[in-house]
């Protein structure tokens, strides 16, 4: 074999090195090359990227190790908009934290110094931290949250000299909306010792966050998915030396899409602050919703609070400023709330009266200044009348009190709390929302057990006007509308439209009719067609009637709490409805209903009024302003 | 006449350019480690005795040993191969009686302030001697009268650097006596002899001659976790130093407030380079390394003269060697031995006897015996 003449020019090897050479050497050489540095090179990408356990170590188990199963938690599901908006997602955080009992005082000047330059942190925060703890020796003391990759990184390789000091990574939940959506999306919290007991069942720890409100609360199951289970090595003291393998892989929560659009949303909120603002208070709620299906349109709840407050882990001084504040931010006041529902609630009234046979459409009722009831006068809101007669839908569009008064005698106490009831009143709606109240319809047979007398007359009177001890959620005031509209089904409504699970599914959530009506087809015509003549009564609809929409409406001032030095009594604003595709009011297809409630706004006009124009302009686009703020300065003249 | 065709250009047109860039580079990796490791240390970067300083020195005391080496034929060391040879011997006699411990195992005696270790340089000087002496043999058989000669010239220094003790460079000595045997084309079953004689020496001088602590860092490879507070804890903390850097690596900035690992700037500079440039920074050095040895064996195998096939052989061993060696070490592989890892460790002596062994091949190339007779 005659080896390559790479010498130019220069004579090659003599034949008899030649001979001597040995090519097979050679071949064997450079296969020792490859392999030895091959080698190397796999050794070093098998430490750093391979199974821990392949670092050149065997296990330790007899040096009081031992293998414990622990349980992995799964990546919880994601909340989305119904545009696929991102609403709640998760991201990695690391955390620093040190066990008192690893550290001896001799290096701890070090070792906070040292952990001081990598956090970016004072040391003498670090030691107060350290000192102020009262805990076991062995309970790690958080040092800092929210710490970068690269600092954690450094703490983890520097540990040899941190002896106490480790990193824990956490997944935290960020909600990109804030406080635009908090109330319908909620918020996840760490269980608590006490909590964790009644959990463990269910496969929840102490470092386990749970939903805590909104749809992370009640859809806190899909959301979370199945934990795994891997089995890992302990030290002694119970610390994790290395992950050995899975036991079952955890399954990924699933995915909530809302039926809530974030622009939609938006209007709602943007209409109510405005509202707000311009009434000079700070509760409120406007929702809308699909009579159609159940499905919530917007649900906008204030004051609000900021869900990423929680789950970065809330301070205690933020907390009690929530708590503190009279409005109840944290409390979602659509479905966590009621309120006396005023006038919005004679559509119980009148289609009581319509349905039972006491009256007909045409029926005609003396609009008079007062009616007298035991020897008290009770007076309509204006002190004066409508003038004449006034058939149920005129009386209606007026919101008389007077009309209301006299059919209210006619159906009386037993007939009245059926039909509220019948509208789903004085029971939850059921939305998939916690917290829900039921509010209160009252009988006889709740005065009883409750107050231990029957209902005077005049209470019965209160009763049919929404005032006296009736008390309702915005939720319910929606659903009846939203059963006006739909002639006679209670939706259950829902803010979530589909489950998208961890491999890909998509389970719809079904509407699911939580009841019905269960009144004549004409009695829901002739409601709907006395809404739409209440937003076209020119006073009354304090300028809806200019709308180029189809809007049936009821307003409502309901008054509550104790008289002012001039006898007067606070008031809160309603005002609900829906807006009909046609103007044939046989029809029952809308797809829009809606209410809105505007707490002890006192104000010249109806707020609620004034919200609706608003909600109602930016959600259908229109471009004329038909708002009146004047109408929004204190006034308090209604004497309802 | 051509400016290439001058002696000059002729030569430098020879040289193995790819051979000499992975050397270069490797140096610069090497004064980019002595920076990082100074600052690590927390030393005044630009003081004499800092890190990075004498790095420097040593690198342009290597550079200026390469170069001249390159130019000069390397005909002028086989012919003196013998006077330094007894040179050499000498100057191991002089670092066992009057050295000191330069901090690793090596012996070092202080030459113009510059600690030398002699050891170092009986590596290439022995490897001179033995390939001079297996070309000038007339061996029609390559046969048992090699090997004798062979291990007649590696025992003296051998035994010498034994006694230091370094016992990482006697290994060397032994693998380079081994490449070069086994390229100049002794037999098989000679090699194997010798090989049994090896291994049977080493469990006697397990049983004789290392010091416990010796065997402890032998044998900490084996199990690293056994006891994470004593001897091991070196490997331990290497390891997590490399399983720290990640792909690339915490950054110089990122290492300069982590606590330095033991002897970073030699034995366990690898594990610092990964902790700081990360898998990349590793992978980097070990192709530039694979590349150098691939060269050797290659002149080796292209040598038109036995010199040249014994002694690229032998330097392409004793590189390769220690670049296993001390890699492997730090990749908890092989066992922890004083041993640098060419060009990228603070050798001082180190690189520059392995920049003129490196240089010695280069000429070979360059003043290529194919025109010449063999003396």
């Amino acid at each position: 074999m005659t080896p390559p003449q790479i010498y130019p020019g220069g004579g090659g090897p003599s034949e008899r090195e030649v001979r001597r050479r040995r090519p097979l050497r050679f071949f064997a050489a450079a296969l020792i090359v490859l392999l030895t540095f091959g080698g190397l090179g796999g050794r070093l990408l098998l430490i750093q990227f391979g199974a821990t356990n392949s670092s050149g170590a065997t296990t330790e188990v007899a040096r009081g190790h031992r293998i414990v199963e622990e349980l992995i938690t799964p990546a919880r599901g994601l909340v989305l908009d119904r545009g696929g908006r991102v609403l709640a997602k998760n991201i990695a955080v690391y955390a620093v934290q040190i066990r008192p009992g690893d550290l001896s005082l001799t290096v701890r000047a070090q070792v906070v110094k040292t952990l001081g330059e990598i956090l970016k942190m004072d040391p003498v925060r670090i030691i107060t931290l350290l000192d102020r703890s009262t805990g076991s020796l062995w309970e790690p003391i958080r040092i800092a949250n929210n710490v970068s990759e690269r600092a954690a990184r450094l703490i983890d390789e520097e540990h040899a000299s941190l002896p106490g000091v480790e990193t824990v990574v956490e997944a935290r939940r960020v909600y990109p909306y804030g406080t635009l959506i908090s109330h319908i999306v909620g918020y996840v919290g760490r269980i608590d010792g006490v909590e964790a007991s009644t959990l463990a069942p269910a496969g929840y720890t102490v470092v386990d966050f749970i939903g805590r409100a909104g749809v992370e609360a009640s859809y806190e199951e899909a959301l979370r998915g199945t934990p795994g289970i891997r089995q890992v090595e302990v030290d002694a003291k119970g610390r994790l030396v290395r992950i050995l393998g899975v036991t079952k892989p955890p399954v990924d929560g699933s995915s909530l899409t809302l039926t809530i659009d974030i622009e939609a949303q938006q209007r709602a909120t943007t209409a109510l602050e405005w509202g707000l603002k311009n009434a000079r208070t700070q509760e409120g709620v406007v929702a809308s919703m699909n009579p159609q299906n159940g499905e919530i349109i917007a649900m906008a709840s204030l004051p609000t609070y900021d869900n990423n407050d929680f789950s970065a882990g809330i301070s205690n001084a933020k907390y009690q400023k929530y708590l503190a504040n009279e409005f109840s931010p944290l409390l979602n006041h659509t479905v966590g709330s009621y309120f006396p529902p005023g006038s919005t609630y004679k559509l119980v009234t009148y289609s009581c009266a319509l349905n039972n046979n006491l009256v007909t459409p045409l029926t005609r009722f003396q609009s008079t200044a007062y009616l007298e009831v035991d020897g008290e006068k009770f007076y309509e809101w204006n002190r004066a009348g409508f003038g004449g007669s006034l058939t149920p839908s005129e009386a209606y569009s007026w919101s008389s009190n007077v009309v209301t008064f006299q059919l209210a005698r006619l159906i009386k106490i037993d007939r009245l709390s059926t039909c509220g009831r019948q509208w789903g009143f004085g029971a939850p709606t059921g939305i998939d929302l916690p917290s829900e109240i039921s509010g209160l319809v009252p009988d006889q047979a709740w005065a009883r057990a409750t107050i231990n007398r029957g209902l005077y007359n005049a209470e019965v009177l209160q009763s049919a006007q929404g005032q006296g001890y009736d008390l309702v959620t915005p939720i319910q005031v929606l659903n009846s509308f939203a059963a006006l509209a739909n002639s006679g089904t209670l939706w259950r409504p829902h803010v979530v439209l589909s489950i998208t699970h961890a491999d890909g599914t998509v389970t719809p959530i079904t509407p699911v009719a939580n009841g019905d009506v269960g009144m004549r087809e004409s009695t829901y015509r002739e409601m709907r067609l006395a809404g739409r003549k209440m937003a076209l009564n020119p006073g009354p609809s304090q300028g809806i009637s200019r709308m180029p929409l189809f809007v049936s409406a009821k307003s409502g001032t309901a008054q509550y709490g104790v008289r002012d030095s001039l006898g007067r009594l606070p008031y809160h604003n309603w005002m609900g409805g829906f807006v009909a595709p046609t103007n044939d009011w046989s029809k029952n297809d809308s797809t829009f209903a809606y209410v809105v409630f505007m707490h002890g706004t006192n104000t010249a006009g109806n707020a609620a009024k004034e919200v609706t124009k608003y909600y109602l302009q930016l959600q259908y686009d229109l471009k004329r302003d038909y708002r009146t703020p004047g109408l929004l300065a204190r006034g308090n003249f209604f004497g309802e | 006449m051509n400016r290439l065709d001058s002696p000059l250009g002729s030569a430098l047109r020879r040289v193995d350019w790819v051979a000499a860039a992975a050397v270069g580079l490797l140096a610069l990796t090497g004064i980019g480690m002595a920076w990082l490791n100074a600052r690590s240390y927390g030393q005044e970067l630009l003081t004499p005795s800092s890190l990075l300083v004498r790095s420097l020195t040593w690198t342009l005391l290597s550079i200026a040993v390469y170069s001249v080496t390159t130019l000069v034929n390397w005909r002028w060391v086989r012919t003196f191969a013998w006077p330094l040879y007894a040179a050499n011997i000498l100057l191991l006699i002089v670092t066992l009686i009057y050295g000191v411990d330069s901090g690793g195992n090596n012996r070092a005696i202080a030459i113009f302030g510059l600690a030398i270790q002699s050891s170092e340089l009986s590596k290439i000087l022995t490897l001179v001697a033995i390939s001079t002496a297996l070309t000038r043999v007339d061996r029609g058989s390559g046969g048992l009268q090699d090997l004798v000669l062979a291990g007649a010239i590696v025992a003296p220094p051998f035994l010498l650097v034994v006694a230091q003790p370094d016992l990482g460079t006697a290994l060397v000595l032994i693998a380079a006596l081994f490449g070069a045997l086994y390229l100049s084309g002794v037999a098989t079953r000679w090699v194997a002899a010798l090989a049994s004689a090896v291994a049977a020496a080493g469990v006697l001088a397990w049983v004789v001659v290392l010091a416990d602590y010796q065997k402890e860092r032998l044998l900490a490879f084996i199990d690293p976790n056994a006891d994470p507070a004593g001897p091991k804890y070196q490997l331990l903390r290497s390891l997590e130093a490399i399983r720290g850097g990640g792909l690339f690596g915490a950054g110089a900035d990122g290492t300069s407030i982590l606590t330095p690992l033991p002897v970073q700037e030699s034995d366990f500079v690898f594990a610092a380079l990964v902790r700081a440039f990360g898998a990349v920074g590793g992978l980097f050095v070990i192709v530039l390394l694979a590349i150098l040895v691939w060269r050797l064996v290659w002149h080796s195998w292209t040598s038109p003269d036995e010199f040249g096939v014994i002694f690229a052989g032998g330097m392409a061993t004793v590189i390769l060697f220690q670049t296993f060696v001390n890699i492997g070490m730090n990749l908890g592989v092989a066992p922890i031995t004083g041993i640098t890892l060419p060009f990228v460790s603070y050798g001082g002596a180190s690189a520059v006897s392995l920049a003129f062994g490196l240089a010695l091949v280069q000429s070979h190339r360059v003043h290529d015996g194919g025109s010449s007779p063999l003396m």
